[in-house]
């Protein structure tokens, strides 16, 4: 009898040791059922386009533009991504450069790069997770896509959101993967749409980076809600990067083969 | 290969109408590259009959032309350079001229069309399928555009490439008193050791796939050999062109921030089977200062080379250092130098290339290369003398 009593104390403080340990690993309750449902509500958009343009605004005020198109794949498979492809328009010396990325959410991505003046496929190191995309102030990391997995989370307070007009979900999330930039991340996500309106991002250094504000949002297959304007601005450089998309395509035919390596030789 | 003449001339503009007017339809994207360079020599070549001129000016332009109309795809590229002392380097070339019809699990093309095979950096040991153009004094990457039917066929289980090339595009040279040639002026008339001639028909084929980290590539080609043989005749240079069958296979595998790369070729001629290879690596230290990264490349070249009835190669016994330095800037500025050392007679090769966007749509490039310490029996013998900078400026529109 005494045994039992024993065992089950036993179990008792393992099983709380483990659920401890589970809530430590992904963060607090709350801030976990919050990402868990923004990842919930973005499921199943399937395949889209979007053409992107991007303006750089250095701190004299002097502006640079690319014009970029995305065709993005869902992966609903554990473990996997999704599958991107993303070729450059202008400026005219990378026009028709292509980069294909099949993205993972625990294992590094496999990317190449399409270079159309040699008709080469490189496989490329993605390693670099925080160095900056074309020049911009995004870094790659900030361009991949959202998964639960990736941060620990702690709520900390609701607040008057920036661009939307309910109130907001203010939380921390710490980056688990590998190689980023960041030691902490501040979002705020609304409670109306579970749509991410503004991010803070604090470096290495924990000193503030950047802010990131989502704004123009438009609601697509009646269900998925998309920022047609992002605004990135870095406080330590005094630059910022303008993203606009425009014309989604929610209802493009993609399959995976559509992101073959070999492919990339014939895209437009 | 063509030398500018009036005629040509008019051809040419033709082509270039036609591409930019075109431009006004749907479904088209096209672009032009306009280049201005000037090269400085540094020193005075040894050559008795090389003019020795020490600058030179030359403009080159590129049009090219992507049409699409449901599942077929045209596409034009057209090469001009007018060179100011080198009227022999002064070309036109159809780079690309085809038509391709897309499907999903396939596709098809017929024309003059490009290809590149492999994974190594100082040596394209297993891309065979183009003649380089020769009269391009650079690295070997540009390339005639080669006549072919095409069909590539992607699988579950890898992709499929199958080449079928009626006509041959022979090797053209730079006359002896112009930079960076050879010793000898080359016979115009080079002979082929198969019954058809030019007219040879080569085939080659491709697999493709990766697993995981690993890219693979096997590839087999039976045709002319791109290189020819040369031998010295009546102080002439005699090319000679061979039937070769070559085998490759190109290999990368991709972790963390390290490339490993080895490329493999067996070539048979006359019942002796030639081996080369290159093999290395790149590694790449992201953000070794703010958002700065320096790759590291290192690749040795290796052959069983002085075969006799092989064109003389300069990869035997050589090694390749190079350093990438990429500013991840707005004008995606980087610099890239490198040496590439034959172990047997230390004669090197040093090089350096960089480039900058000055604004969005025109670039600056700066190209050196300087020969050192060359051998005589070097196949660079020639042009030992003829280091080099090179200033570019191109414009897009």
């Amino acid at each position: 009898m005494k045994n039992k009593t024993n065992q089950s104390t036993l179990i008792a403080i393992v099983f709380t040791i483990f659920s401890l340990i589970s809530t430590l690993a992904l963060g607090d309750e709350k801030g976990i059922a919050i990402a868990k449902e923004t990842d919930r509500r973005d499921l199943g958009w399937g395949a889209s386009t979007v053409n992107l343009k991007m303006l750089l605004r250095n701190s004299n005020g002097e502006t640079s533009e690319r014009q970029i198109r995305i065709s993005s794949l869902e992966r609903s498979e554990k473990g996997l991504g999704d599958l991107s492809l993303t070729i450059f328009d202008t400026p005219g010396d990378v026009k028709g450069t292509a980069f294909l990325s099949h993205t993972k959410v625990f294992k590094p991505d496999d990317q190449w790069l399409y270079l159309p003046a040699l008709k080469r496929v490189k496989r490329i190191s993605s390693k670099n997770k925080s160095g900056p995309f074309m020049g911009s102030e995004f870094a790659y990391e900030d361009l991949l896509s959202f998964e639960v997995e990736k941060y620990k989370y702690k709520y900390l307070k609701d607040e008057s959101c920036i661009t939307a007009k309910s109130k907001c979900f203010l939380m921390e999330r710490i980056p688990v993967y590998e190689n980023s930039g960041y030691t902490r991340q501040l979002v705020w996500i609304d409670h109306a749409h579970y749509r991410v309106n503004k991010v803070d991002y604090y470096d290495r250094r924990n000193a503030l980076l950047k802010t990131l504000v989502f704004s123009n949002f438009k609601k697509f297959k009646n269900r998925y809600w998309r920022a047609l304007t992002l605004e990135m601005t870095n406080h330590q450089t005094k630059k910022s990067t303008l993203l606009t998309f425009s014309k989604y395509d929610f209802e493009v035919k993609l399959n995976k083969n559509n992101f073959k390596p070999n492919k990339l030789k014939r895209i437009r | 290969m063509l030398k500018i003449k009036m005629p040509d001339c008019i051809i040419w503009c033709f082509f270039f109408i036609t591409i930019n007017t075109a431009s006004f339809a749907k479904n088209i994207s096209y672009t032009n590259e306009l280049g201005v360079d000037h090269t400085m020599f540094m020193q005075k070549s040894e050559v008795l009959v090389k003019e020795n001129y020490e600058n030179n000016l030359s403009l080159s332009i590129n049009s090219k032309l992507d049409y699409r109309i449901d599942s077929y795809k045209i596409f034009l590229h057209g090469f001009a350079r007018k060179s100011q002392k080198d009227a022999e380097r002064s070309h036109l070339d159809i780079r690309e001229a085809y038509l391709q019809y897309i499907s999903e699990g396939y596709d098809l093309s017929i024309g003059l069309a490009r290809e590149f095979w492999g994974v190594a950096e100082s040596l394209h040991l297993v891309d065979v399928i183009n003649q380089v153009d020769n009269l391009e004094a650079s690295d070997g990457e540009d390339k005639l555009g080669q006549p072919m039917i095409r069909l590539n066929l992607f699988r579950d289980w890898g992709d499929v490439s199958l080449y079928l090339m009626p006509y041959f595009r022979q090797k053209e040279f730079a006359s002896p008193e112009k930079r960076l040639s050879n010793w000898l002026p080359i016979n115009k008339n080079a002979t082929y050791k198969n019954s058809h001639g030019k007219n040879h028909l080569d085939y080659a084929l491709r697999y493709q796939n990766y697993f995981g980290d690993l890219d693979i590539g096997i590839s087999h080609f039976r045709g002319i050999n791109r290189e020819p043989l040369l031998f010295a005749e009546n102080d002439r240079l005699q090319a000679e062109y061979f039937i070769s069958r070559r085998n490759g296979i190109d290999l990368q595998h991709t972790s963390e921030s390290w490339l490993l790369k080895l490329e493999v070729l067996s070539q048979k001629r006359q019942s002796k089977t030639f081996f080369a290879s290159v093999a290395g690596f790149e590694h790449t230290i992201y953000g070794i200062y703010e958002s700065h990264d320096l790759g590291i490349l290192g690749e040795y070249q290796y052959d069983n080379a002085n075969m006799p009835y092989l064109p003389q190669s300069s990869s035997n016994n050589d090694i390749f250092l190079g350093l990438r330095y990429s500013l991840n800037d707005t004008n995606s500025s980087a610099l890239l130098v490198g040496a590439l050392i034959d172990r047997q007679d230390q004669t090197a090769i040093y090089s350096i290339e960089a480039e900058s966007r000055l604004y969005d749509d025109c670039k600056i490039a700066l190209t050196g290369r300087f020969f050192s310490n060359v051998n005589e029996k070097n196949i660079l013998s020639s042009i030992g003398k003829d280091d080099f900078i090179n200033l570019e400026l191109i414009t897009f529109f």
